[in-house]
């Protein structure tokens, strides 16, 4: 049982398992992007069939919420599992490393080093080590030990070593960033506002929740408008908006995407916005009599055209409908058929189309109101999800640019000479090139 | 002059430059290193200042924004930063030749992005969403680590067939695989670094756009997908083989393409400017 522990820690502590599991959540978040996210049970299974399989795949494992559910946040949680023991497990290593301080060093010791060479000095010896110093503390090394003995001179010198912890600051930073990322969903909301131009409200739809929330203050829209570009493409949408507490205006702002309002730490931004018609002009030309009648018609409640029983009403309104322009849908009830409807083209009154019955309809003057939509949320982990990506560039700009250095150097009388022995550990052979440099430098000082 | 001009130039200039490495490659002249560093500036120059231009056009238009904002424009600055990238790393590593693929790649962005009749390079006005100094720093970051990844490719490419034919004829001139697969590792560390700078700055944009610094959306999740499989890369070097190795960075550059292509025009999303 033990050992069987034992075996499952080693696993998850292991570098072979951060591959897999980071290859792993790679290729189910390809399935996500693939399947269409936030389909209803209905539609897949009206889209797959009801008996099919795949339909209960999906359903079954939550295929279309994919990123939400719980067996996906898990994986993640195993990442940061195994993030946190692989730390547990070397960071004491690298701790022992940084306190290590090599003593008694001796020139075969040296030679094991992945960089080494030596030189020797026709100078006299106290000459090579005040020059030996002299070097190391002129080219920004921090010396580390040194120790001056009747024939020989031992000192380890250092650059930027405290950057060996770099990886750890990586590491911690996306933890960060995935413990806001939990505290945010689990502590703060987000949800959608919608709003009609004038009115006001305190209500939060939040978001694959059928609930609603109400905030302790409402919001007016005072305005919404689109700016557009000569061409006629939207260049800015903006909300102008009055928060309430009880009667009093307490905050007015305009609301653009790009620039969100922040109150009491809940965020307002820009996201949607839409037409909906409340009042148009609309003529009836009866085509058997040539009798015209014009309706102001609106949304609210039916109005009968003038000498029949017909009863006319708007129903919808597009900017844009099937690239002909504006369209009004108006409705129609007659006495012994069906109740039917039409879309009605503002821009094209002489389209066939533009009929209801035995009249020819036409559009003008409509009305329309804007209703704009707002983003709501509140995030109490955001600062510390900002923190992490910081943290994650910072630290990783130097654990991967950082070369932190640390620089042995022996020097021993041999007779009329001395002998200089300098070396270097570096992982995989990626600091030779600054080694031979180094190195080069030290000859030409001495 | 016009921008388009020196746009053009620079295309064919991407194709006589691939021409050349490939010359290097073979012959392995050293007057033809130097020639082909020349051309490299010489286009790198002509083709940055085509961008400037027009840069400055847009606000002769009267819609003034950085050109950056759609499919053409990251084509042309994305050919750019790959041989900008490659250039940065071709004097300390000394594989001149291996600049046949990264040239390739400038060169069939720029003509992609000049004669294929889905690609609109007119300079259109910049929508809502975009209106924020995030641009320059997501869009530039992102696309000095997707240059970087082209670059890898490249080596990871010529890795993968110098160990499988060695020395044998044609692949003879190939450079060494130590050294490209030492080559191979800095270079992805270099495009992992600026793809998550890429990332995060679009996380902050997005968080400050539109409320959520991450929502999932398939250009979102195709470039973590390509995070993840870099950073497995760098996770792996310790217990898998240089040829698994390769493998998987081409698998990355794989993503790259469809974080890039893919997802503008199999999926839809929040980043649908970038399909046109």
């Amino acid at each position: 049982m033990l050992s069987f522990l034992k075996r499952i820690y080693q696993s998850l502590s292991s570098l072979r398992f951060t591959v897999m599991i980071l290859l792993v959540i790679a290729a189910i978040s390809m399935v996500g992007t693939i399947l269409p996210q936030g389909m209803t049970e209905e539609a897949v299974l009206s889209f797959y069939g009801e008996t099919s399989w795949k339909a209960r795949a999906i359903i079954f494992l939550g295929l279309t919420d994919l990123y939400h559910t719980l067996w996906f946040q898990a994986l993640i949680g195993l990442l940061a599992v195994n993030v946190s023991l692989c730390t547990t497990e070397r960071f004491p290593k690298t701790l022992k490393l940084w306190a290590h301080k090599e003593r008694e060093l001796n020139a075969d010791k040296l030679r094991k080093f992945n960089n080494f060479s030596e030189l020797s000095s026709l100078k006299n010896f106290e000459e090579v080590i005040s020059s030996l110093k002299g070097f190391f503390h002129d080219h920004g090394w921090k010396k580390e030990f040194d120790r001056v003995g009747e024939e020989t001179f031992e000192g380890i010198f250092s650059k930027r070593r405290v950057l060996i912890f770099s990886i750890y600051g990586v590491h911690l930073s996306v933890m960060l960033v995935l413990l806001g990322a939990f505290l945010g969903s689990f502590f703060g909301f987000k949800g959608t506002m919608a709003l009609l131009q004038g009115d006001s409200t305190n209500m939060v739809k939040l978001m694959r929740k059928d609930k609603a929330l109400m905030l302790p203050f409402e919001v007016r829209c005072d305005r919404f408008y689109v700016k557009f570009y000569s061409d006629g493409t939207p260049s800015e949408y903006v909300s102008e908006v009055t928060i309430l507490e009880g009667e009093k205006e307490v905050l007015k702002k305009s609301i653009r995407v790009n620039d969100p309002l922040t109150y009491k730490g809940i965020n307002f931004y820009q996201a949607t916005y839409g037409t909906i018609i409340s009042k148009a002009k609309v003529n009836f030309v009866d085509e058997k009599t040539g009798e015209s009648f014009e309706l102001t018609l609106s949304t609210q409640k039916e109005d009968t055209i003038p000498g029949s029983n017909t009863l006319v009403q708007l129903m919808d309104y597009r900017d844009n409908f099937s690239n002909l322009g504006p369209a009004v849908a108006v409705g129609m009830m007659e006495e012994g058929v069906r109740p039917r409807a039409g879309w009605i083209l503002l821009n094209h009154p002489d389209f066939h189309g533009n009929r209801l019955g035995r009249y020819r309809v036409s559009v003008r003057d409509v009305e329309v109101e804007y209703y704009t939509g707002f983003q709501v949320k509140r995030d109490p982990g955001l600062w510390l999800v900002l923190t992490g990506f910081s943290g994650l560039v910072l630290f990783m700009l130097t654990t991967f640019y950082g070369s932190p250095t640390r620089v042995w150097c022996l020097a021993e009388k041999h007779g009329g000479s001395v002998k200089i022995y300098i070396a270097m550990k570096s992982k995989g052979g990626s600091q030779a090139e600054r080694f031979t440099t180094l190195f080069r430098n030290v000859k030409r000082f001495l | 002059m016009n921008s388009s001009l020196l746009l053009s130039l620079s295309t064919f200039g991407w194709l006589f430059c691939s021409l050349l490495y490939l010359g290097v490659l073979i012959f392995q002249k050293h007057s033809l290193k130097k020639g082909a560093l020349g051309v490299t500036i010489i286009i790198l120059l002509v083709q940055g200042a085509g961008i400037i231009l027009r840069w400055r056009e847009s606000y002769e238009l009267g819609i003034g924004h950085v050109p950056l904002t759609n499919l053409y424009e990251s084509l042309v600055f994305g050919s750019w930063a790959i041989m900008a990238v490659y250039l940065m790393f071709v004097r300390r590593w000394q594989i001149v030749g291996l600049g046949v693929v990264p040239s390739l790649l400038a060169f069939l962005a720029m003509a992609y992005a000049s004669f294929s009749p889905n690609v609109e390079s007119r300079i259109q006005p910049l929508v809502p969403a975009l209106k924020s100094n995030w641009l320059l720093a997501h869009v530039t970051t992102c696309f000095l680590g997707y240059g970087a990844f082209a670059i890898s490719f490249g080596a990871s490419l010529a890795y993968i067939l110098k160990r499988k034919y060695e020395d044998k004829g044609f692949f003879r001139i190939l450079p060494d695989a130590g050294i490209l697969e030492k080559f191979n590792r800095q270079i992805i560390i270099f495009g992992f670094l600026w793809l998550t700078v890429g990332i995060l700055t679009g996380a902050v944009w997005a968080e400050s756009a539109w409320g959520n610094y991450w929502s999932w959306d398939p250009k979102e999740t195709w470039s973590l997908i390509t995070w993840l499989v870099y950073a497995s890369v760098l996770h792996a070097y310790k217990n898998w083989s240089g040829q698994r190795i390769a493998l998987i960075s081409i698998v990355g550059f794989g993503c790259v393409i469809f974080t890039y292509f893919g997802v503008n025009f199999l999926l839809s999303g929040l980043h649908s400017y970038g399909a046109r």
